[in-house]
């Protein structure tokens, strides 16, 4: 298979058919040309690949700040090639407790960076994933593979969890990583509620396949063969893993009472699979 | 719409797909690329629906299972499949 060179200047977007336009904040958008797959992200750079993603080139827009480079090509830019080869990428942090990884789904601002972060310096969790968690079948079991070696955390979740920080941007902090994959114990989706204390609700259904559904880092929205791949692999993963909702009101100082609940979570899901 | 007559039978429309998860059902229509859920009751008529029962026995079935009445049972159930039929997510005939 062939991927048709790249063109430049004026040309580049022309001829494209965009099937995915950013949706409002967004500075990403999806499309086709001449027989590859493009994705553009505003600011950082373009992708094409083949519609396997056997052959992808990327090329990053010049001066572009280094870091954000790195993790523009280890993060989102793997993720998009990882689903073309068939591969589960969700958008959520992972961490591992006692050897079982969570991951944290949710919207923007949900605090899933912080609460990985968290349970991190507490010393309780090893980081698998910050951003993007990679998700495999391995035998009768799903597991999260290490994928991300830094917390980006915002000035407020920085200095609560000790890191000084002056800046406006997200701060990289080196994690405690996990050098292996981890078995997947549960899915959690954020949520930000008026209560009192967290707490964890079941997650079933339809809502638990649009939780997982919006968290699934897709690179072809147009193509019903990719469309039907994902549905029975959501089915799949959700078959397999339960998944919750977590509750807890917007305070960085819930972030401790949280960890523990995730613990206990973690003990009792242990118990389950011993006794089941 | 015409009214779904009681001994009809439906076939899942081609380039549809489904899965279950747990009680509830959700439906990819390939050719839009949209998803549907079907609640606990929806779920119910869907799986009677693709596996071959006309439309009175998926009524009196679930009328069975939720201990209510064949009348009232009816009004819901003919809302789902006259919503399915619709959306062209199923078809009439065997």
């Amino acid at each position: 298979m062939s991927l048709v060179a790249p063109r430049s200047g004026p040309d580049a977007f022309r001829d494209i058919e965009w099937v995915r336009e950013p949706h409002p904040g967004e500075a990403f958008r999806i499309g086709r040309q001449d027989g590859s797959l493009v994705a553009h992200w505003e600011g950082m750079g373009t992708v094409r690949a083949s519609p396997d993603g056997s052959l992808v080139r990327i090329e990053s827009i010049p001066g572009v700040d280094r870091d954000a480079d790195e993790k523009w090509r280890t993060g989102a830019v793997r993720a998009l090639v990882r689903h073309l080869q068939g591969h589960v990428t969700l958008h959520a942090s992972a961490v591992a407790i006692e050897g079982v990884a969570l991951v944290f789904l949710g919207d923007s601002g949900a605090g899933k960076s912080t609460l990985a972060a968290s349970l991190c310096t507490d010393g309780a969790a090893d980081l698998l994933a910050d951003d993007l968690a990679e998700i495999e079948r391995e035998d009768d079991c799903h597991v999260v593979r290490p994928s991300e070696s830094a917390h980006w955390l915002l000035c407020d979740s920085a200095e609560a969890l000790g890191y000084g920080s002056h800046s406006a941007r997200k701060q990289k902090i080196v994690a405690h990583v996990r050098a292996s994959p981890a078995r997947l114990g549960a899915v959690v989706q954020l949520s930000f509620d008026a209560c009192d204390s967290p707490s964890l609700s079941p997650l079933r259904g339809s809502a638990a396949f649009a939780g997982v559904s919006a968290a699934y880092v897709r690179f072809a929205v147009d193509d019903a063969r990719v469309s039907q791949r994902d549905l029975h692999v959501i089915a799949n993963l959700l078959a397999s893993v339960p998944a919750f909702t977590l509750h807890r009101a917007r305070s960085l100082r819930e972030l401790s009472p949280t960890g523990a609940l995730l613990r206990r979570l973690v003990r009792e899901l242990a118990t389950t699979e011993l006794t089941s | 719409m015409t009214p779904v007559p009681l001994d009809a039978r439906f076939h899942v429309a081609r380039d549809v797909q489904s899965r279950r998860f747990h009680e509830e059902v959700v439906v990819l229509d390939l050719r839009r690329g949209e998803y549907f859920s079907l609640n606990e009751v929806g779920a119910r008529v869907w799986d009677a629906l693709s596996s071959g029962a006309t439309l009175r026995e998926v009524i009196e079935t679930l009328a069975v299972d939720y201990d209510t009445s064949v009348t009232q049972l009816s009004v819901d159930v003919l809302a789902v499949v006259e919503d399915l039929l619709r959306r062209e997510l199923v078809v009439q005939g065997d």
